[in-house]
């Protein structure tokens, strides 16, 4: 029984949720409430016929990507630069800090002032919002390289490039892709306890 | 010997104040050699930074000056300076503060506070969690901002507005890692205590809650920063009062100057609450690797 539940569970609880929506907003009048029935066909009307999405939806996840992709770049780059030096790292590590608490939307006036209000301003923007996350993540793992490790490099002598290669990268890659030590990998996941269960 | 004979001999006999230092060095193990240390080197990291930060600040106004960086995009760094100066002493720019930081800390308390609990009740009921879990995917994507228009006509451009959106965007981000901590309970320690019959309420708050600790420190300090972020977004276009609202205005003023000192107030915000809550969680987290390396 515990098994049945378990594999309808996801669906049947949201489901029936949806349909409780459904029937309570049926009759509503509130402005700010419509009934669901009325929400499902303005979206049908608007996304599912017409070249709304194509017009609107897509630029947008366009504008994404390429501010995304010049984030990743430059943040793993500059951040990989940064975290070798821990001078430069004592050097940044305000300025960076502070960048990062910026609020995103207050990048928007200066980037006007400077790009001007077209596509180049927008991906400017994301790519300056998400660019800091990255970057920080990158110098945390940089620095996370193991002592033992980084000793053993310099002692078979590898040159600069693949000590990045081989070495930094490997260790860096999940801080930056978690934007942030994963302190609790190591720790029993719910799969374990899942099994319990079932049994 | 008397409790006062104790401490007067212990500042001057080497016999009673050496065994006591090694019992010190012995429970903890870490607190001796870092009290000497840390000092000097965080005192050398923050000459560095301070002095980083000068150098920055110079090279700006040097660049600004000999008209490598627009004036009308970029004001002179001194002209910035003077004006956070003036607004310093101004009453106002202190009450944007307060409004913008309340809002966020406020946010972060109710949303913070509901998902902490909503999250370890959930998370030790693996049938729910599994059945609601697709509700929370899909409404945890939903922006603070998406929801902005909705919440003006609702609930008003006022202190309970930019709340209510500061609190809707914590929610989801402590829940999420509050849920994944309330699972990541060490199987055995747990077994080990349902079989000694231990009160339920007793290991939820001995096993349960520490076992969840850092995944909940973790969410709170992202949401944290994340509550500031909305709520100078929302203050800046749905017309909350605070800081966001003074950009708004100084934007529309075209007052750059006031616009890069509000930036700075901003930033120097986010920066103050990222750092106070670095020693929270080295403090609320320090015993951990110790405690699960004992039960494990």
């Amino acid at each position: 029984m515990t098994k049945v539940w378990y594999r309808s569970g996801p669906i049947v609880v949201p489901a029936a949720l949806v349909a409780l929506w459904w029937m309570l907003s049926s009759s509503s009048t509130s402005l700010f409430f419509p009934p669901l029935a009325d929400m499902v066909e303005a979206f049908r009307a608007n996304w599912l016929t017409g070249e709304t999405f194509g017009k609107m939806a897509l630029p947008s996840l366009m504008r994404a990507g390429e501010g995304m992709l010049i984030a990743v770049v430059v943040g793993i780059v500059v951040g990989i630069v940064i975290g070798l030096s821990p001078l430069a790292e004592s050097l940044t590590k305000a300025q960076l800090e502070f960048m990062r608490g910026l609020p995103p939307i207050l990048v928007i006036p200066p980037m006007i002032l400077v790009l001007g209000t077209g596509d180049v301003m927008k991906v400017g923007v994301i790519a300056a919002s998400a660019v800091w996350p990255i970057l920080l993540a990158a110098v945390d793992g940089v620095r996370a390289v193991e002592p033992v490790r980084d000793d053993m490099v310099q002692a078979f002598g590898l040159p600069r490039l693949a000590r990045i290669r081989h070495l930094v990268l490997p260790t860096a890659v999940p801080h930056i892709w978690a934007g942030g030590p994963d302190r609790c990998a190591d720790r029993p996941g719910r799969h374990g306890r899942r099994r319990v269960l079932l049994q | 010997m008397s409790q006062r004979n104790a401490t007067l001999w212990s500042t001057e006999d080497p016999m009673t104040t050496e065994p006591r230092r090694l019992f010190r060095a012995v429970t903890r193990p870490t607190q001796g050699p870092r009290r000497v240390r840390v000092p000097h080197r965080r005192l050398r990291r923050v000459g560095l930074a301070t002095a980083s930060v000068v150098v920055t600040l110079g090279i700006l106004q040097i660049a600004g000056v000999t008209g490598l960086l627009s004036r009308e995009s970029f004001p002179l760094v001194s002209e910035v300076l003077v004006r956070l100066g003036e607004e310093s002493t101004d009453q106002r720019t202190w009450t944007s503060i307060w409004r913008t930081l309340s809002q966020a800390l406020t946010g972060l308390g109710l949303g913070g506070g509901l998902a902490i609990v909503a999250g370890l009740a959930l998370g030790r009921a693996p049938l729910a969690e599994r059945s609601v879990r697709p509700i929370i995917e899909f409404l945890r994507p939903i922006p603070s901002v998406a929801i902005l228009p909705l919440v003006i006509l609702t609930v008003g451009v006022g202190f309970e507005g930019a709340i209510v959106l500061t609190s809707i965007s914590s929610f989801w981000m402590v829940l999420v890692m509050t849920l994944r901590g309330a699972q990541a309970v060490d199987p055995v320690a747990e077994q080990t205590l349902v079989t000694f019959r231990v009160p339920r309420w007793t290991w939820t708050w001995n096993i349960v809650f520490p076992s969840a600790l850092p995944f909940i420190v973790t969410g709170v300090r992202i949401a944290a920063s994340v509550s500031l972020v909305v709520a100078v977004t929302v203050e800046m276009l749905g017309g909350m009062p605070g800081l966001g609202k003074d950009v708004q205005i100084a934007l529309q003023n075209a007052d750059t100057v006031g616009l890069y000192s509000l930036m700075f107030i901003t930033g120097l915000l986010g920066l103050a609450i990222n750092v106070s809550l670095k020693p929270v969680e080295r403090r609320l987290l320090s015993w951990h690797p110790s405690q699960r390396g004992g039960v494990s």
